[in-house]
């Protein structure tokens, strides 16, 4: 029995090439019998084709002592065992059961994983934040539980409570006395129109730190104490008209008694009535140095 | 209507400064008549605001004359109650009050000076 020398298939006796992979074949008498290739004392003759796989040369290494998973070199695939494959048992191959064969073990998701249609959650259908926002980060402590620092919040920030604000309007006040004094001994010196000379510098400064809160939503003592007036919507500085705007309303908060410079005591959003009438809150933010005007202007 | 909502009051945050209060009216008492910030509103028109008269009524109290504090405002009273209940905790840490309430009392309030005044 002759067997192709490239693919190892077996060849019949009229084949002039292989009907495996097409190489050519050709007829020599040395390779014409199986019993000659079989014979380890009966070489084949230099110059014939290679052996099949099941010839064994004299030293050669057993069949047994290569690996099952070895590859052939040209081919890519594992050589036939020697004496080629076991037949089928009696009786063919069992059939498949039904539902097919498992699959193998590995990645495969199993049966039912994949969530129903329409399980998903509809567009929008998500549950709207809680009312009042979200605590800043890092109030959250790392050991869970979760617990709320002191003090109101906006979706803006920390609520100022009215002890910061009555600071930082002292200061303010400081200020504004400080600027106004050498005004008021140049006019009681000077006598006669220069009277009011205090006054104007006193509005004077008043226009300038209302200016300074509605630009930049502080004011010096607002800055050295850290707080910032934002627009309860916005979130942002309400702008120099406004901030003067905001000025003026304080004289509601002054006019009944001074009871609206109370009303951040004992309301939820810790605001004066000229807040309320501006829509304006006061937040924490960290405190800065004292200086005049804003840094950066 | 803002008359018919509710304004929320946090009780809680008051107890010190319902104590300062009482603590305040006590030493008013014993301190010179006169003594206290001017309203502005009546310095300047004339006229009382609804808060004229708190200052003298709360003084009148803490001194013993109950019948002068409340001739003088009757809120001063009011808030000297409100205030010992805030700061022995006796009631809930949050109110709400209907607004329509709390703007009749400050014009309740706002006429009987008024009448005291003699502005009408």
């Amino acid at each position: 029995m002759n067997y192709c020398s490239q693919c190892g298939s077996q060849l019949q006796p009229e084949d002039t090439a292989c009907r495996g992979c097409g190489r050519a074949v050709s007829a020599t008498p040395a390779a014409s019998s199986a019993g000659d290739f079989g014979t380890p004392s009966s070489p084949p003759p230099f110059g014939s084709p290679a052996p099949p796989a099941s010839y064994q040369p004299p030293g050669a290494i057993s069949p047994g002592a290569i690996s099952p998973g070895a590859m052939s070199m040209e081919s890519g695939y594992p050589p036939p065992p020697p004496g080629g494959y076991p037949p089928p048992p009696p009786g063919g191959y069992p059939p498949p059961p039904p539902g097919g064969y498992p699959p193998p073990g590995g990645n495969f998701p199993p049966p039912g994983g994949y969530p129903p249609p329409g399980g998903y959650p509809p567009p929008g259908g998500y549950p709207p934040p809680p009312p009042g926002g979200y605590p800043p980060p890092g109030a959250y402590p790392p050991g869970g539980g979760y617990v709320p620092p002191e003090g109101a919040y906006s979706p803006q920030g920390v609520l100022a409570d009215w002890g910061p604000r009555a600071l930082g309007l002292l200061i303010d006040w400081a200020v504004t006395i400080v600027v106004i004094i050498p005004f008021a001994i140049i006019g009681a010196v000077i006598g006669s129109g220069a009277i009011y000379l205090a006054d104007l510098a006193g509005i004077a400064v008043a226009i300038f730190l209302a200016v300074q809160v509605g630009q930049n939503g502080q004011s010096p003592g607002m800055r050295t104490i850290g707080l910032k007036c934002i627009g309860q919507t916005t979130g942002q500085p309400i702008g120099a008209g406004l901030g003067i705007v905001r000025a003026i309303a304080h004289l509601v908060d002054s006019i009944i008694c001074y009871v609206g410079w109370l009303f951040p005591l004992w309301d939820k959003n810790r605001q004066t009535l000229s807040d309320k009438i501006m829509s304006t809150v006061v937040i924490r933010v960290p405190p800065q140095k004292f200086t005049l005007m804003p840094p950066g202007a | 209507m803002i008359a018919h909502t509710t304004y929320e009051v946090d009780v809680g945050r008051l107890r010190k400064p319902a104590a300062i209060f009482l603590a305040g009216g006590l030493l008013l008492a014993h301190l010179p008549a006169g003594v206290g910030l001017p309203c502005p509103m009546r310095s300047v028109t004339g006229v009382p605001c609804p808060f004229c008269g708190v200052t003298t009524s709360v003084r009148d109290t803490f001194g013993g004359h109950l019948r002068a504090g409340l001739a003088a405002a009757p809120l001063g009273l009011l808030l000297i109650a409100a205030a010992i209940v805030v700061a022995l905790r006796l009631g809930p840490p949050r109110m709400k009050l209907l607004r329509l309430i709390l703007i009749a009392a400050v014009v309740a309030e706002w006429s009987f000076e008024l009448l005291r005044f003699h502005v009408i």
